[in-house]
C-alpha cells in the first residue's frame, strides 16, 4: 500500500514538473558565427594634441575608451562614503556606422559601473548596465559634455559644472563636481602599458575637484561633500602579452597635490618596468615618475568571502625623489565588484610624511587581475 | 494437540476460481473481447487526439509567446497600428529610471528555405535581455563578443535554434530568403541557440531572433516598437510608467495577453472536443453491449455459480473486473491510436487557426502526461459506467431467476414505459438546457441529453415498430415472422445495436446538415459581398488573412488605371470594444475586434444586413463619418440580441463612440469587426496604409484585358497579387473546406465505431442462438434460409437505425445551427435541408447493419446441427 501511495504521489510530482513553465529558468548556449572581419582600430603610438572640450567626448576610431568618476565623501557630522561612477565604452568596429535605417543600428557597447561605499556601516553597493549606443540609450558627447547610460549620467549643466546621476536598488549618487584643468598622463597623454609600440593609451585625469550633493542608501538621503577624481582614457589593445593587471592608486592629500600610480603586473606577480606614474604639487607642477622612482610594499591581503579571490589591502609607498613616504589603507575591506568583470575598486586613506611633516588624505585604489587575467 | 485447542479458521473464499472461468470465456471468445476493446480504444483515441491536436496548437502558441515573453511581468502594448513610438522606451529607461524592461519589434515572416513555414521574426535588444530571457546569456556563449560584432553591426543577420537549423540543414554563414508580406529579404544565419531543455527548443522552433535595429528594418518598423516588456518590482514602478505613457499604448499583464489568445479559440476547440466526445458515447453503447451480453450468456452459469455459494458482491466483482481490465487495454491501446491520429490531425487545425485566429507553427504533437491520463481516466470510467447497469442486475437477481433465460427480458418489456418516460424527461432536461443562456457549455450538455434521451427512445419505437411491420414481413413466409420477433424478443441487446447505430447516423445528417447549410450560407454571402471585378492584395502570410499592406505607389497607380469604373480600398488593425451604448445605458466590455478602415463598399449596395437604421443602405452615412456598422458576430458573442445605439472602441486617441449605422453578416471572422471611413480612421488611428483594393471595371471594358494588363504591370512583383472575383471567391471556400475537413474526418471515425458496436453486438446475438439454429436447421431450415434471416433482421435494425436517426439528425443540425454556432461564433447560418443528406445516412445505416450480418451469418450457416444441438 505504502509502495503505491510512494508510487502515485512521484508519478503526480511527475507531472507536475513537467508541466512547469521550464523557460522561467531557461538556460541555452549559443553558438556565434565569427566576425567576418577581425575589425582594424587606431592604436595609440604616437602622441596627439588633445584639446578640450573635444577630447572630453569619444573617440570611436579606438576599441576601448572610458570615464573613471570615483571620489571621497563625507556629511557634515563626518560620516564617510566612496563613489564610483564609470561608463565604459566598446566599439565593435571602428567608426560609427551609417546613421539610415533603424536609429538602434550601433557598434557601440557602453556598459557602466556605480558602487558606494558605505564607510561606517561597512556596506559596499556595487551595480551595473549595459546598453548600446544608439537611439540614445547611451552614448558620450563632447559639447556639451554628457556621458550616460540609461538614467546614469555625468552632464555639464552650466560651464565648469557638472551634474553626475545614478541609482541603483538601494543606492543613489547627485553630486555637483567642478571642472578643473584637466592633467595630461605620461608623455603629453600617450600612457605606454606594454612594451610593443601601440600597447599604449591616451590617458588625461582631472583631480581635486570640488564635489558636493546627496548620496541615498537604504533610502536615507545624506548631504555629503568631497573631492572628486576622473580618469579618460581611450586605446586599442593597450596591454602587451603578458600582462596580468594592474594596481592603480589615486591619491588626494589634504595639502592639494595627487599622486597616480599605475602598477602594471606581470603573470608571476612580479612589477612590469612600464609601471609609472605620476605626482602633481599644489600649484599644479606635475612630475612624471617611472617605474624606478618609486616603491610599493605591501603589508597586508584581504581574501574575499565571496569570490575567494585574494586582494593585497595595504601598501607603504615611497617616492625617495619626493621625500614622501605614506601609507595606504582601504577605509573598509570589502569593495570587490562581482559584476561582469571582477575587481576590487574602493575608498582609501592615506597617511604618512614628506620632508618629514605629515601628510594625510584620501583616494581610491583599482585593483585588476587577481582572479584571472585581464583581457582587452 | 486436540483440535479443539486449535485457533478456529476463518472460511476462505477466493475469487481466483471465478477470474480463471473469465479468462477461459475470453479465450472462447476472443473476437467478442477484442472488438469491444476497439470499441473503447477508438472512443478514447479520438478524444485523446483532438485533445493532444488541440493542445499542441495552443501550447505551441503559448510557448513561443512565453519564449518571448519570458519573466515579463507586464507588456506595455500599442493601440496604434504603427506600434509604440521608440522614444516612449526612452523615456522609460531614462526618466522613471526602470531598467527591467526590454523592447521587442516583432511580426511574422514566411520562411521558403525553412519548410515555408509562417514563423515570428523577434527583434530582442540584448542589452536588456538578461532579466527576461537567458538565451544570449553572456556566460552562455561560444564566441563572447566578437560573435555578437556581426549580430549587432551588421543588418539582416539572423539567429535560430539549433534543432531549426538542423532540420533545415542550414548552417552559420548561410543566406537565407525571409518573405515578408511578398517582399523577399535576404539575411544570413549568425548564430544558432540552443535551449537546454526540450520544451524550449519546441518553443524556439518558430522563431527567427534578429537584433531589434535589423528586425526594425526588415519589418519596416524603424522608430516604432510592437511592445516593451517589463518586470514590475513595486506597485510604485507601473505608476511610473502609467504616468509616462502615451494615449496610444497601454499596460497589460502578462498573463491578460495570454487569456485573450486563449479565448479567442475557447469556442473553436470546445467543439471539436464535443464532437470527439460523441464518438466515446458511442463507444459506451459498445461497451454496454459487450458486458451486457457477456453477462446475459453467462446467466446460466451465474446462477449455477449463486447456487454453489458465490456471493452476489464476487459476482459484481467478477464482472466489473472483466470490464476494468478492457477498459485500462483499450484505453491504453487508444492512447497510441490517439497519438497516431493527432499527428494526422494537427495539421488540419493548425491550419484553421491560421486561417482564422492567429499565426501559430506546430512542429510537432505536444504530448503532456495529463492529457494521456485523462484520456485512460474517461475511456476506464466510461467502460465502468457502461458496465455498472448488467453488473447490478446480475448481482440482484436471485439464483433462481438467474437460472430462467427469458427473466431478463421480462425485465426489459417491463421496462419499456418507463424509457419512453425517461426519454421525455432527459428531452425536457436538455430542451431547458439548450434554452439557458449560459455558454457553450450548457449548451454542448443539452445536445448529449437530447442524444442520450433518444437513446433510451430506441427500445419502446423498436418493439413498436417490429409490430408493425410483422405485417408487411409476413408476406416473406416464415422467416419474415421469425426476424422480427427475435428482434423484440432480445430487445436489450439489439436495441442498444440499434441506439450506436441511430446516434452514429445521426451525428452524420446533424453534421451534415449543419456543413451544408453553412457553405451554402458562405457561398450566398461571397457572392453578395465579393461584387468588385478584381482585387488586389500583398501576398497574405495566411490564407484568410491579409498581413502587411500594399505599396503606396501601386495604390497610387491603380487608382489612376484606365477603364476602371470604382475603386474600393480597405485597411484594417486589430482594437478594443471596451463599450456598448444602448439610449442612455452602457455596458462595458473589453473584446478584441477587426476595425476595418473602409473607402467604398465592395458589395455596392448588395450586402445584406441583419440591421440597418431606418432600413437604409448605410454607406452613405459611413462616407460621410456619421457612424459604424458592425458584425453580427461582434453582438453575437456577446450576447447582445439587439443592436446598440452606438459603440465606444480604444483608439490612440482615447476611447471613440461611433453611432451604430447597421449589422452585417461576416462569416470571415468570428471575433467581431466594425467598419470606418476611411477619413476618420486616417485622422484616429493615424494609418494611411492600404491593405487590398476592389476594383470595378466599367461596364464597356473586358475584364479580362483589364486583369492581363495589371499582371503584366505587376509581373515579378512579389509584393502585388491580382486576382479575380472567381479566384477569391473560390479561396476563400477552399478555407471553407479545409475548416470542416476535420469534422468530416471525426465523422468518419463515429461510424467505424457504431460499425464495430453493431458488428460485435449481432455477432453476439446471432452465435448466443446457436442451439436455437441448430434445432431450426435439424428441423428443415437451409443454410440459404438462414442467410436469409440472419440478414433480414440485420436488415430491418438497420432501418430501424436509419429511421430514428433522420429525426434525430434533423434535431441535431438545427441544435448546431441555432445555437451552438451562435453561441461558439456568432454566425447565424440558413438552414438548408436537402434530402440526399436524409436518404444517404438511412443507406449508411441499412449497409452498415447488413455488412455487419455477413460474418455471423457465415459462421451460423456452417454449423453443424449436431453440435449445436449438443452444446447445451
Amino acid at each position: 500500500m505504502q509502495r503505491w501511495l510512494g508510487w502515485l504521489i512521484s508519478f503526480v510530482l511527475g507531472l507536475f514538473v513537467m508541466g512547469s513553465p521550464a523557460w522561467a529558468m531557461e538556460q541555452g548556449t549559443v553558438e556565434w558565427a565569427g566576425p567576418a572581419e577581425i575589425p582594424e582600430f587606431q592604436k595609440a603610438t604616437v602622441p596627439i594634441k588633445l584639446s578640450f572640450p573635444k577630447d572630453f567626448g569619444p573617440h570611436e576610431d579606438y576599441q576601448t575608451e572610458w570615464w573613471y568618476y570615483t571620489g571621497n565623501l563625507e556629511t557634515e557630522s563626518g560620516r564617510l562614503f566612496g563613489y564610483e561612477l564609470t561608463l565604459f565604452r566598446r566599439g565593435l568596429t571602428p567608426g560609427l556606422p551609417d546613421q539610415q535605417g533603424s536609429a538602434w543600428r550601433s557598434n557601440q557597447v557602453y556598459f557602466s559601473h556605480f558602487t558606494l561605499s558605505d564607510i561606517e556601516n561597512q556596506q559596499f553597493y556595487p551595480v551595473e548596465r549595459f546598453n548600446r549606443g544608439a537611439a540614445e540609450l547611451a552614448g558620450a558627447q563632447a559639447n556639451p559634455y554628457r556621458i550616460w547610460l540609461d538614467d546614469w549620467s555625468v552632464e555639464e549643466v552650466q560651464p565648469g559644472q557638472l551634474q553626475l546621476h545614478a541609482q541603483g536598488p538601494e543606492t543613489a549618487l547627485n553630486l555637483q563636481v567642478s571642472l578643473t584643468t584637466p592633467v595630461l598622463q605620461g608623455n603629453k597623454g600617450l600612457f605606454v602599458k606594454g612594451s610593443e609600440l601601440g600597447n599604449a593609451a591616451y590617458y588625461y585625469s582631472v583631480v581635486q575637484q570640488p564635489t558636493q550633493g546627496t548620496v541615498t542608501v537604504q533610502g536615507e538621503t545624506l548631504t555629503v561633500s568631497g573631492s572628486s577624481w576622473t580618469d579618460h582614457e581611450f586605446a586599442t589593445r593597450p596591454l602587451s602579452q603578458g600582462t596580468q593587471g594592474w594596481d592603480w592608486f589615486s591619491l588626494q592629500l589634504e595639502d592639494g597635490s595627487v599622486l597616480m600610480l599605475y602598477g602594471l603586473r606581470s603573470h608571476d606577480g612580479s612589477d612590469l618596468p612600464e609601471s609609472s606614474g605620476t605626482f602633481i604639487n599644489a600649484e599644479g607642477k606635475v612630475l612624471h615618475l617611472n617605474g624606478k622612482d618609486y616603491q610599493l610594499q605591501v603589508l597586508d591581503r584581504w581574501t574575499s568571502p565571496q569570490s575567494r579571490t585574494q586582494y593585497p589591502s595595504k601598501w607603504v609607498i615611497s617616492v625617495p625623489k619626493l621625500d614622501l613616504e605614506m601609507q595606504v589603507a582601504p577605509m573598509m575591506n570589502n569593495q570587490e565588484l562581482l559584476l561582469s568583470t571582477k575587481y576590487w575598486e574602493g575608498a582609501v586613506s592615506i597617511s604618512g610624511t614628506q620632508s618629514q611633516q605629515p601628510i594625510w588624505g584620501k583616494g581610491y585604489v583599482e585593483l585588476t587581475g587577481y582572479d584571472r587575467e585581464l583581457s582587452f | 494437540m486436540t483440535a479443539a485447542l486449535e485457533p478456529q479458521k476463518e472460511p476462505q473464499s477466493s475469487n481466483r476460481p471465478l477470474w480463471r472461468m473469465a479468462w477461459r470465456r475470453f479465450q472462447q471468445r476472443s473476437l467478442q473481447y477484442i472488438l469491444c476493446l476497439l470499441g473503447v480504444a477508438l472512443g478514447v483515441a479520438m478524444l485523446v487526439s483532438i485533445d493532444l491536436a488541440n493542445g499542441s496548437a495552443q501550447t505551441a502558441f503559448e510557448l513561443s509567446t512565453d519564449a518571448i515573453a519570458g519573466r515579463a511581468t507586464h507588456q506595455i502594448e500599442s493601440i496604434a497600428p504603427a506600434g509604440i513610438d521608440e522614444s516612449v522606451y526612452l523615456q522609460i529607461r531614462q526618466q522613471a529610471g526602470l531598467t527591467k524592461t526590454a523592447p521587442i519589434v516583432d511580426g511574422y515572416v514566411l520562411a521558403p528555405d525553412l519548410g515555408n513555414q509562417p514563423m515570428r521574426l523577434v527583434g530582442v535588444d540584448l542589452f536588456s535581455e538578461p532579466p527576461f530571457r537567458n538565451y544570449f546569456a553572456p556566460e552562455n556563449q561560444t564566441v563572447g563578443l566578437a560573435g555578437l560584432q556581426t549580430f549587432l553591426t551588421e543588418p539582416n543577420t539572423v539567429v535560430l535554434s539549433t534543432d531549426v537549423a538542423r532540420r533545415y540543414q542550414v548552417d552559420l554563414g548561410d543566406t537565407l530568403t525571409l518573405d515578408v508580406a511578398g517582399r523577399l529579404v535576404p539575411v544570413r544565419l549568425v548564430g544558432k541557440v540552443q535551449p537546454e531543455s526540450t520544451t524550449a527548443q519546441r518553443a524556439l522552433s518558430s522563431l527567427i531572433f534578429t537584433d531589434i535595429a535589423t528586425a526594425q528594418e526588415i519589418l519596416q518598423m524603424e522608430g516604432h516598437l510592437s511592445h516593451i516588456d517589463l518586470i514590475a518590482e513595486a506597485e510604485g514602478d507601473l505608476d511610473a510608467i502609467s504616468s509616462l505613457l502615451p494615449e496610444d499604448a497601454r499596460l497589460e499583464t502578462a498573463a491578460a495577453q495570454k487569456n485573450a489568445v486563449r479565448q479567442m479559440t475557447a469556442a473553436f476547440r470546445l467543439n471539436l472536443t464535443a464532437l470527439s466526445l460523441l464518438a466515446l458515447v458511442v463507444g459506451m453503447f459498445l461497451i454496454y453491449n459487450t458486458v451486457t451480453f457477456s453477462v446475459v450468456q453467462r446467466r446460466p452459469l451465474f446462477g449455477v455459480l449463486r447456487c454453489l455459494g458465490t456471493t452476489p458482491r464476487q459476482l459484481f466483482t467478477l464482472i466489473m473486473g472483466e470490464t476494468a481490465i478492457l477498459g485500462i487495454l483499450g484505453s491504453v491501446l487508444g492512447l497510441g491510436l490517439g497519438i497516431v491520429l493527432a499527428r494526422s490531425i494537427v495539421g488540419l487545425i493548425t491550419q484553421t487557426i491560421n486561417d482564422f485566429y492567429f499565426v501559430v507553427s506546430v512542429q510537432q504533437v505536444a504530448i503532456p502526461p495529463i492529457l494521456l491520463l485523462k484520456g485512460v481516466l474517461i475511456g476506464i470510467s466510461s467502460a465502468l459506467l457502461a458496465a455498472l447497469v448488467p453488473a447490478i442486475e446480475a448481482m440482484r437477481t436471485s439464483p433462481q431467476t438467474i437460472l430462467q433465460r427469458s427473466s431478463l427480458e421480462n425485465k426489459v418489456q417491463k421496462l419499456l414505459p418507463w424509457l419512453f418516460l425517461s426519454w421525455v424527461v432527459i428531452t425536457v432536461i436538455g430542451i431547458g438546457l439548450l434554452r439557458l443562456q449560459a455558454g457553450l457549455v450548457v449548451a454542448f450538455a443539452g445536445l448529449f441529453a437530447i442524444v442520450l434521451g433518444s437513446a433510451l427512445l430506441t427500445p419502446p419505437v423498436t418493439a413498436t415498430l417490429m409490430k408493425l411491420v410483422q405485417p408487411l414481413t409476413q408476406s416473406l413466409g416464415v422467416l419474415g415472422r421469425l426476424a422480427p420477433r427475435d428482434i423484440v424478443r432480445s430487445l436489450s441487446r439489439t436495441s442498444v445495436a440499434i441506439a450506436a447505430l441511430m446516434v452514429a447516423v445521426s451525428v452524420i445528417v446533424g453534421v451534415s446538415i449543419m456543413v451544408g447549410s453553412f457553405r451554402v450560407t458562405v457561398v450566398q454571402w461571397l457572392d453578395q459581398t465579393l461584387q468588385a471585378d478584381i482585387y488586389v492584395t500583398p501576398p497574405s502570410t495566411t490564407a484568410n488573412r491579409v498581413l502587411g499592406q500594399l505599396d503606396p505607389a501601386v495604390v497610387a497607380e491603380m487608382k489612376r488605371w484606365p477603364g476602371l469604373e470604382d475603386v474600393v480600398t480597405y485597411n484594417d488593425t486589430d482594437a478594443t470594444v471596451t463599450a456598448f451604448t444602448y439610449g442612455d445605458e452602457t455596458l462595458e466590455t473589453e473584446r478584441s475586434i477587426k476595425l476595418i478602415s473602409a473607402e467604398g463598399d465592395v458589395s455596392h449596395g448588395q450586402r445584406p444586413y441583419s440591421w440597418r437604421q431606418d432600413s437604409i443602405d448605410p454607406w452613405p452615412a459611413l462616407d460621410r463619418g456619421e457612424g459604424v456598422i458592425v458584425s453580427e458576430a461582434l453582438l453575437l458573442k456577446a450576447n447582445l440580441s439587439d443592436s446598440p445605439t452606438s459603440i465606444t472602441l480604444d483608439s490612440p486617441q482615447g476611447p471613440q463612440t461611433f453611432p451604430v449605422l447597421a449589422v452585417f453578416y461576416d462569416y470571415s471572422s468570428d471575433q467581431g469587426t466594425v467598419i470606418l471611413d476611411n477619413d476618420p480612421f486616417i485622422q484616429i488611428w493615424g494609418d494611411e496604409g492600404i491593405a487590398s483594393m476592389g476594383l470595378f471595371t466599367a461596364p464597356d471594358i473586358d475584364l479580362d484585358t483589364v486583369v492581363e494588363d495589371l499582371r503584366e504591370r505587376y509581373q515579378g512583383r512579389t509584393d502585388v497579387v491580382v486576382q479575380s472575383t472567381r479566384s477569391l471567391r473560390d479561396g476563400s471556400l477552399e478555407i471553407f473546406d479545409r475548416t470542416f475537413a476535420i469534422t468530416q474526418a471525426l465523422r468518419l471515425l463515429a461510424v467505424i465505431v457504431a460499425f464495430i458496436g453493431v458488428l460485435s453486438a449481432l455477432m453476439s446475438l446471432q452465435l448466443e442462438r446457436t442451439r436455437e439454429i441448430g434445432i431450426l436447421r435439424a428441423t428443415g431450415m437451409t443454410p440459404q434460409q438462414l442467410w436469409w434471416m440472419t440478414l433480414l433482421e440485420t436488415g430491418l435494425m438497420g432501418n430501424v437505425a436509419g429511421f430514428l436517426a433522420m429525426p434525430l439528425g434533423y434535431v441535431l443540425a438545427w441544435i448546431l445551427i441555432y445555437v451552438i454556432n451562435v453561441r461558439s461564433f456568432g454566425w447565424t447560418l440558413q438552414m438548408q435541408l436537402n434530402p440526399s443528406y436524409f436518404w444517404q445516412a438511412w443507406l449508411v445505416a441499412i449497409v452498415a447493419a447488413l455488412l455487419a450480418g455477413i460474418y455471423p451469418a457465415w459462421r451460423l450457416s456452417r454449423v453443424t446441427v449436431a453440435s449445436a444441438i449438443r452444446e447445451e
